[in-house]
């Protein structure tokens, strides 16, 4: 604010000095000092302008005229507030008055403003001034008109030079060449401006018309160095021409004093208005090209950035401008690919051709708001690119009749593969999902069943249908009812997710559990069946979770055999060993008479023989289920002469009898193991011995037979003896099945189960026809290969 | 008077070896091979004691016999011993639960089910 003291009061001295003799200034440039301070800094600088004011006529004027220069100081603050008062309140077009006078408008509102604020300024003190009788009315009309006109040129001269040179010029900066000719320029216009109003250069042209040169000049400053060339000159060519006008030289020099002065206000209103007018077009018209090459230079940093090529096409002339990035995308140079449609046409490939031209077709014609589509291109290395491809129809350019089509083509090979690859696993996770035998369901974050496999509809007897969208809860109870009344199901719905936890912890509802926790869900419908449950969590957030069953039905039901298998005969090797350590235990205590203790002696040895036996029979048995090694060695035999072999060796320890061959007609060879046949048809031998009376016959006879659609071979082994029961038969299979369980016939119950197996190894049946005090008969039925 | 025991098994052999063992003492003893004899012998004969196995072929197997027997209120005295190669403990605890007074698993020491025959009879002379 100081510095604006001592500037206005020096400039007051100034101006004052310049013109002693007026009364008032020409032109009063501390007006424009003091409206542009207000303007940079706001009207709280209003002290400024007054206090410059009266420093400066201070300063310059002696005491008797006071009251004049006292009136002038309250005037002239009176106008840069009023002014900025005016500047503040006018909006055209409701755009606020820029301090860069960036558009003609606002150099136009400055000079309403001025001229206002001057006028009211002016007649406010000149009326004063004349009431107070300094002034004669006399001269009313002449010192209003001096003293308006003079602030009004110095605020339009003044503030634009402020305004402008606030900031430095872009040529401050510029080269060497530049900096010449701006030199050159104010030069020039310092010696016409010399020439034409001071005077010492002589005059090469009638006075008048060389004064039209300094709007050549004022022109070229306007063009080539903008609002700070121009407003320089002008101030400069002002001061010249009060100066010259003031001393009495120059072209404005040869009149009278009053039009002399109307003159000059003319010209520098005239060129003032010229100069900034230009400049400020010029200017404008400058910065928007900037601005619109700045734009497209954007534009281009965008698409240059996405990488995608950028493609205009021309309806009319048929012709494509491709970008660089559009060539490079396919593999070419720049100068590789012309403007024709035909480079991209004849690039597409063939199976996707008739989709793309039918899109187009349908774009053109309006049937689709959108042109998108992908297709694949060839590019320079015979590989083909997929692309998506955008566009749109416009009439822009210079001919607004044309219609072009403008649109980008974005590489999106990689997402196809993706895309193929993703699908791929898809698949194949969905031929697992519906091929596994193990149940599946999904349940997806809304709490609903979302997918269900073949064998879980299968496992529980339900429709796919009525599972799929149900609610979880509603799956529970679908499932608590297949468990049965008695049965529980762990349902799921109730689980908490541990995302939530921190935010809610109750304690009453179960969360969910850990993945590798499997449970034991026992359903009775639609049939008695095991499952092992397990619960994964896909997502925490998402909720959604898989719901695996095995079906251990079968499994359970093999590991309960099992332990049976080993306790029964664990069982069965326990009667045989308690009369062995019973008897040798006996046989320790006490001397018994000799027949008893060869009776003991029998017995333990009777015992310990059928305890290597059932071991024997027991180790068999266990190879021949689980068929490991190479138990069974087939080969091909004539089956006549094996049997006759059997029957004549064949003799039970005690029993007289021999087994009655029936004649045996021609029967094809087969394939077998001879051991293992033979072992077979002992079992049923020593079985018939055993359960019949030692004077009744047991027989063997071979024949061919049909079964099943087949031709076999069927050996029977009859006796006549105590038979079996059906109840019995039911059991002939089992192992440790015994029909007489006295202990008086030996024998270990697994030589049916061994048989069985044997003959089921070889591919044939095993049929038992047997009735109570009748006798039995057993077939082996050997299929003929 | 001398004791009367019931043999009750379906092996001829362990009935021998039974009536061996127990034949250091004086005791009355019948045989029976199956559930539905052993009840009846019970019931005409009123033995002291029965050595019961428990599988056993015909409609009554040993734990049923002993059920039978120590639910009538005419028997339920009568001491029953399980004699049996079912020696699991779920076994064990099926024989107590049909009311067996004891459980003796084959193969066992004919020493051992001497002297168990031979306490129980003198508990019943005490409390006799």
């Amino acid at each position: 604010m100081l510095a604006g003291i001592v500037l206005h009061a020096f400039l007051i001295k100034v101006t004052f000095n310049l013109y002693t003799q007026g009364e008032a200034a020409i032109i009063w440039l501390p007006s424009g000092v003091g409206l542009a301070m207000l303007i940079l800094y706001g009207k709280r600088f209003w002290p400024a302008v007054f206090f410059g004011f009266l420093i400066g006529y201070g300063l310059v004027l002696n005491w008797p005229i006071l009251s004049s220069a006292m009136v002038a100081m309250f005037s002239n603050t009176l106008e840069s507030v009023f002014g900025l008062w005016l500047l503040s309140i006018t909006q055209p077009h409701g755009r606020k008055f820029d301090v860069k006078l960036s558009e003609p408008m606002d150099f136009l509102q400055l000079g309403m403003a001025a001229l206002i604020s001057a006028g009211v300024a002016t007649l406010m003190g000149c009326t004063i001034l004349n009431i107070l009788e300094i002034y004669s009315w006399s001269n009313f009309n002449q010192d209003l008109l001096h003293w308006w006109m003079g602030n009004f040129f110095g605020m339009i001269l003044v503030i634009p030079l402020v305004l402008t040179w606030r900031k430095a010029p872009t040529w401050c900066v510029a080269g060497f060449y530049c900096k010449a000719e701006i030199l050159l320029y104010l030069v020039l216009a310092l010696l016409l401006g010399q020439m034409l109003f001071v005077g010492g250069i002589p005059h090469v042209f009638n006075n008048m018309t060389q004064s039209y040169l300094m709007f050549v000049i004022i022109s070229w400053g306007a063009i080539r160095f903008g609002y700070h060339g121009v407003s320089l000159v002008i101030i400069m060519t002002s001061i010249q021409a009060l100066i010259g006008t003031a001393t009495g030289v120059g072209i404005f020099s040869n009149d009278v004093a009053e039009s002399n002065y109307i003159n000059l206000w003319q010209y520098i209103f005239t060129l003032t208005i010229v100069g900034i007018l230009l400049s400020t077009m010029v200017q404008k018209r400058r910065q928007s090209e900037v601005a619109l090459v700045d734009n497209e230079k954007n534009w281009e940093c965008v698409f240059e950035a996405s990488g995608d090529g950028l493609w205009d096409w021309n309806l009319q002339t048929n012709e494509v401008n491709f970008s660089e990035n559009w060539k490079s995308m396919l593999g070419y140079e720049a100068h590789e690919v012309s403007h024709h449609f035909n480079e991209w046409e004849s690039r597409v490939h063939p199976d996707d051709k008739q989709e793309v031209i039918d899109a187009i077709a349908s774009y053109r014609a309006g049937k689709s708001k959108t042109y998108i589509n992908e297709h694949r291109l060839l590019c320079k290395d015979g590989s083909w690119k997929w692309i998506l491809s955008r566009a749109m129809l416009t009439r822009s350019g210079l001919d607004k009749n044309v219609q072009h089509i403008i649109g980008t083509h974005t590489d999106i090979t990689k997402h196809k593969a993706l895309e193929e690859s993703l699908k791929k696993s898809e698949d194949e996770l969905y031929a697992i999902f519906s091929q596994s035998p193990d149940g599946i369901i999904v349940i997806n974050p809304d709490h609903q069943v979302s997918a269900v496999n073949k064998a879980f509809c299968h496992m529980t007897d339900q429709h796919s249908n009525n599972l799929i969208g149900v609610k979880e809860s509603t799956f529970d109870s679908i499932m608590q009812s297949l468990c049965g009344e008695k049965g529980n199901y762990p349902a799921t719905s109730n689980f908490q997710s541990l995302a939530n936890q921190s935010f809610q912890i109750q304690q009453d509802v179960p969360r969910r559990r850990t993945t590798d926790k499997s449970e034991y869900i026992e359903i009775l419908m639609p049939k008695h069946r095991v499952l092992m449950r397990s619960v994964l969590e896909l997502d925490q957030h998402r909720l959604s979770r898989v719901m695996y069953f095995r079906d251990i039905t079968t499994e359970m039901m093999i590991d309960r055999m099992k332990s049976e298998y080993l306790s029964t005969a664990a069982h069965e090797l326990r009667t045989p060993l308690s009369i062995i350590l019973g008897y040798t235990e006996l046989l320790k205590l006490k001397s018994f008479d000799s027949d008893i203790k060869a009776k003991m002696v029998d017995a333990i040895h009777d015992q310990s023989q059928s305890m290597v036996l059932l071991i024997n029979e027991l180790l068999d048995l266990a190879r021949i289920e689980s068929q490991t090694g190479n138990v069974f060695n087939m080969q091909k035999y004539s089956l006549v002469p094996l049997l006759e072999g059997f029957v004549a060796n064949f003799t039970m320890t005690g029993d007289p009898r021999k087994v009655k061959l029936i004649p045996l007609p021609r029967l094809p060879e087969l394939i077998f193991d001879k051991e293992k046949l033979s072992q077979a048809l002992k079992n049923c031998f020593s079985n018939a011995f055993k359960f019949s009376k030692h004077d009744s016959e047991v027989t063997l006879q071979a024949t061919l037979v049909q079964y099943q659609g087949r031709s076999n071979v069927a050996i029977t082994v009859t006796d006549h003896g105590i038979g079996m029961t059906s109840k019995q038969l039911n059991h002939i299979y089992d192992k440790f099945y015994r029909a007489d369980t006295s202990g008086n016939i030996p024998g270990t119950g697994l030589g049916m189960a061994i048989t069985k197996e044997i003959i089921e190894h070889h591919g044939g049946n095993v049929r038992i026809e047997s009735e109570a005090d009748k006798g039995t008969s057993v077939t082996l039925l050997l299929p003929v290969q | 008077m001398a004791y009367k025991l019931l043999i009750v098994d379906d092996n001829a052999e362990v009935r021998n070896l039974l009536r061996l063992t127990l034949s250091f003492d004086d005791y009355q003893i019948r045989e029976a091979t199956n559930g539905v004899d052993a009840l009846a012998i019970i019931e005409e004969w009123r033995p002291h004691m029965a050595i019961l196995d428990i599988m056993m072929p015909g409609e009554k197997d040993g734990l049923q016999v002993c059920y039978e027997v120590k639910h009538n209120a005419d028997l339920k005295h009568t001491f029953i011993a399980m004699l049996t190669a079912r020696g699991q403990t779920t076994d064990i605890k099926e024989g107590v639960n049909v009311g067996a007074d004891t459980y003796l698993i084959k193969p066992f020491s004919p020493a051992v089910l001497r002297s168990v025959v031979t306490v129980c009879f003198d508990n019943l002379n005490k409390s006799a």
